[in-house]
């Protein structure tokens, strides 16, 4: 059966200069490779696209000449692609302003310049008539805060058209995203609760990018409005780039879905200068998502983005709610041997107890079994010595490849404690090892980016192969509280412990989130926290440290060890198999 | 955070090439990197500048003229290109200069189009294009601006060094070579001493220079046949964000030195035949280490394309094989009083002393 999807599009920009938009309407070249390429994607992909949304600026310059063009044009991707009116939802953006009829008409009625703006419906007078005659309505206004709604009939989505324009005029100190929150009030009170909805806008709700065009100047006041309706997704235009993530602020989790131009020209030599975008979202009913897919017009055909964070836009219940992760989410696996006496502890920070093993394990194990890199045998292992040649470490780390990997799936565990564990700033990430320290070197820009200390030291079990220059970690500074280890293998509780003894820089340490690469065995003695006790010079009063350990493995990758004492083991006495404690 | 951020009374330099290619975003993917995950343009062999680098430059103080080096860069979006307008608009405001290097043509088109329809002058010497908000302003030669960049690289290198040095009882016998060192360079404290980004730019110019001598190839496919090798813990480090960089695999030993403490390892895959290497190190003196590293590399087959560190002290004139380093220290600049000391030394000195009175007595 046929998937059901959406096509959306955003900055049309279109006009009559061809150096301006690819969409001329003197060579349709550029709307004929667009919908030959939407019919073969229906065909391959097996979709209807039955919606279509547009976010803004369909005109260059609010002009009735281009709107009567643009009509003609849309008529026919309508035609071609069977999408009804009714199944269309459009918002304007600022260029389809009409300055001249905002500036004559202030003039006309002495009005101030500054008050343009408040008359919507005169300085969208030509885009209201377009609108009016390209949807068979009469009786469109602007006046409003949501200008329109579509309902996806498959599912209980919809979409929902919201004006940002109220502040734009013919001025350049007017060009500015606001909404009329008020209004929005007003009109979300009769929004039907059982649906969930998508807002679409011209311009942008999320932007970080300071050097870009202004966003939606009041767009915390009317996300708290849409927070109490449980809309928590949008999807805007305006900047003709794309970008989708979600992001936690002050009023919850939100999802953002940026959509690049359509066919913006830039006026210049290189009339390629700029990336022209869509978007199409598959609906899935059943999930109650939209999955989307861009597209790029890259050396004169279109053609599919690579996927990446934020897939899905995702529609939940308002107590389900929750923060959707990127690609790499995690799998938690139970310590059995481990279970807090107190419960409660328990429900509060979710990430106790657990041995959190990043998505692509499965992935390493591939390349591990390809690449040979793993030998059976018998193994013996101390905290002081570690059984080697079972696994070939320098051939998997030194896979460029991999290495990128595990920087993925670092920033992955990094941002899933900050989002839900850490309560603080974390002090400093330790490279331990010659491993953690190849893993955390490959992570030096993030960590510089981010303001994050790094550091690296070798095995404190392997302190007389190293000159003391190498040993010290050169932060005399300040205590750590809270760090984060990367380590070739999980660590025990002893060799934490240990670790934390070696060196007064971690006499205060509070919280330790260790990163491992190859987990030793399922059920080591891994606990949420471990005590530790302070040697003070008066033995008789050694202080109680207390410290919460959460463990993170991005390869499932048990070592088969031996538990029997090696001097006990009648295959290493014996001496019975060579793969065994150096 | 600007990594190739260098300032003097007069300007800021920033390398583009250089931030893009330490920029190692892998989470989400504006539209200006589609062509770089299309064609594996990531680390030096990106060839375009994101907007995050660009609000980055938006950031910074217009004290003084801003100097951007465009060199490896020839791409650029519009959303991009009016993005570095109003970086150059920012600082013009303030009657300051705006001078960019190594421009490609295209790009120098676009940018002179938007500078006129704003009234900027711009002039063109050598490889700098100047753009200024004052029609009369005079500039100094190209070659007088490239010496004046270079040689904030080359004073903020050496103070950063400075800072690296731990002072020994002079007779310290080196762990690495039978010499006595009274100064050990210890690249470890650059990250302890709010370096870390200047050091990751230090690598990023290393690798550059690789390419620079036809060692590594812009191509990415073919540099197939090369990896990086290292075998101590602090060119773990460098190495590790080399092969960010060069996208480039890598071998290691744990750990051919300073200490000599390498357990029994297999090389099985490791070490392949007729694969080549660039070994990586923090720092070369005797070669020492490093030949031992070559050994084993050439034993099993391998063979040595050069050698790139940090810092270079040269003991000796020529070198069997070529070495790239960050930083050179040698007799003609011996910024660091670097001293280099064996039991023969004193014949020398003995010698030294007795030539001078001869010819003393001479003259």
């Amino acid at each position: 059966m046929n998937k059901t999807g959406v096509i959306i599009l955003s900055d049309i920009h279109f006009t009559k200069d061809e150096s301006k938009c690819k969409l001329c309407s003197r060579d349709l070249n550029y709307l004929t490779k667009f919908l030959t390429f939407i019919k073969k994607e229906m065909k391959k992909k097996n979709i209807t696209f039955k919606y279509l949304l547009i976010a803004g600026d369909i005109v260059e310059s609010g002009k009735r000449a281009e709107y009567n063009e643009i009509e003609d044009i849309l008529l026919r991707i309508l035609e071609e692609l069977q999408i009804k009116k009714e199944h269309v939802l459009i918002v304007p953006g600022n260029h389809d302003l009409s300055r001249d009829e905002i500036s004559t008409y202030c003039d006309q009625n002495d009005i101030p310049e500054e008050d343009a703006c408040k008359y919507m419906n005169i300085k969208y007078k030509n885009y209201i008539n377009f609108y009016n005659h390209f949807m068979n309505v009469s009786d469109y206004s602007l006046d409003k805060a949501i200008i329109g709604k579509l309902d996806f009939e498959e599912c209980n989505i919809s979409v929902l058209g919201v004006n940002s324009n109220v502040k734009e005029s013919h001025r350049n100190e007017d060009h500015k995203g606001f909404i009329d929150v008020e209004k929005l009030m007003e009109e979300t009170k009769y929004l039907d609760c059982n649906r969930h909805y998508l807002v679409l806008s011209h311009h942008s709700w999320a932007d970080d990018r300071q050097s870009e065009l202004p966003t939606i100047k009041n767009a915390d006041d009317a996300k708290s409005v849409f927070h109490n309706v449980n809309i928590t997704s949008f999807m805007y235009g305006h900047h003709h780039a794309i970008d989708r993530k979600n992001i936690e602020d002050r009023n919850g989790v939100y999802q953002y879905c940026e959509i690049g131009s359509f066919s913006k020209k830039f006026a210049g030599p290189t009339s390629d200068s700029y990336s022209n975008l869509f978007v199409t979202a598959v609906i899935d009913e059943k999930n109650l998502k939209l999955s989307l897919t861009e597209y790029i017009f890259f050396q004169n055909e279109w053609m599919a983005l690579p996927d990446y964070a934020l897939k899905d836009l995702v529609f939940t219940e308002k107590e389900q709610l929750k923060i959707v992760k990127p690609e790499s989410s995690f799998e938690f696996m139970e310590n059995p041997e481990h279970t807090p006496e107190d419960s409660s502890i328990q429900e509060q920070v979710s990430l106790d107890n657990k041995l959190i093993i990043g998505i692509e394990s499965e992935k390493y194990l591939a390349i591990i079994a390809k690449d040979g890199l793993y030998k059976e045998g018998h193994y013996h292992w101390s905290n002081g010595e570690k059984a080697r040649g079972w696994i070939n470490i320098s051939c998997f780390l030194g896979n460029s490849i991999i290495l990128s990997n595990l920087r993925k799936d670092f920033k992955n565990f990094y941002d899933m404690i900050l989002k839900e564990v850490v309560v603080g700033k974390i002090d400093a990430v330790i490279g331990y090892g010659m491993e953690g320290n190849i893993v955390g070197s490959a992570l030096a820009p993030f960590f510089i980016k981010n303001d994050i200390r790094y550091l690296y030291c070798p095995s404190i079990h392997k302190d007389k192969n190293f000159i003391n220059a190498e040993k010290i970690m050169w932060n005399k500074v300040s205590l750590f509280e809270r760090l984060i280890f990367i380590f070739d293998f999980v660590p025990s509780d002893d060799y934490l412990k240990e670790i934390i003894d070696s060196d007064t820089i971690f006499e205060n340490v509070k919280e330790l989130y260790i990163f491992s690469i190859f987990s030793i065995n399922i059920n080591e003695n891994i606990s949420s926290e471990i005590l530790h006790y302070k040697m003070e010079n008066d033995v008789n009063n050694n202080t109680e440290q207390r410290i919460r350990v959460i463990h993170f493995v991005a390869c499932k990758l048990p070592v088969p060890k031996c538990e029997t004492d090696m001097t006990q083991c009648p295959i290493c006495v014996n001496h019975l198999s060579e793969i065994t404690k150096i | 955070m600007l990594f190739s951020k260098l300032l003097n009374d007069d300007f800021i330099y920033i390398n583009m090439h250089a931030e893009s290619a330490l920029d190692f975003q892998d989470d989400f993917q504006e539209i200006d990197s589609v062509k770089e995950s299309k064609n594996n343009q990531r680390g030096i062999y990106t060839n375009s500048v994101s907007a995050l680098i660009l609000d980055e430059l938006m950031k910074l103080d217009t004290d003084r003229d801003l100097a951007l080096d465009m060199e490896w860069i020839s791409e650029i979006t519009v959303n991009n290109l009016l993005n570095m307008m109003k970086v150059i608009q920012k600082f013009l405001a303030r009657e300051k200069n705006v001078h960019i290097l190594y421009l490609s043509e295209e790009m120098e088109s676009l940018l002179e189009q938007q500078c006129e329809q704003k009234g900027y002058s711009v002039k063109k010497d050598g490889v700098i294009l100047h753009i200024s908000a004052d029609k009369k302003s005079n500039y100094d030669s190209c070659e007088d601006y490239l010496k004046q960049f270079e040689k904030v690289y080359i004073k903020k290198l050496q103070e950063s060094i400075k800072l690296c040095i731990d002072e020994r009882n002079e007779q310290e016998v080196h762990s690495s070579g039978a010499v006595y060192l009274k100064k050990y360079i210890n690249v470890k404290k650059m990250l302890t001493k709010g370096n870390e980004a200047f050091l990751c730019y230090c690598i990023y110019k290393a690798a550059m220079e690789l390419v620079r001598q036809g060692i590594v190839n812009l191509n990415y496919a073919e540099n197939s046949n090369i990896s990086l090798f290292f075998h101590t813990i602090n060119g773990a480090y460098i190495g590790g964000i080399m092969s960010a960089l060069l996208q480039m695999n890598f071998v290691y030993l744990d750990h051919l030195g300073p200490i000599n403490a390498i357990k029994k390892q297999s090389f099985e895959n490791n070490i392949q035949l007729a694969k080549k290497y660039i070994i990586v190190a923090d720092v070369i003196c005797t070669t020492s280490e490093v030949g031992r590293a070559e050994t084993l590399i050439e034993f099993n087959g391998g063979s040595i394309l050069c050698r790139v560190c940090f810092a270079d002290v040269c003991v000796v004139l020529k070198q069997d094989r070529q070495q790239i380093s960050c930083i050179n220290i040698n007799a003609e600049d011996n910024f660091l009083d670097y001293t280099i000391k064996t039991e023969l030394c004193k014949n020398c000195e003995e010698k030294y002393k007795g030539d001078s009175k001869e010819k003393k007595k001479n003259e």
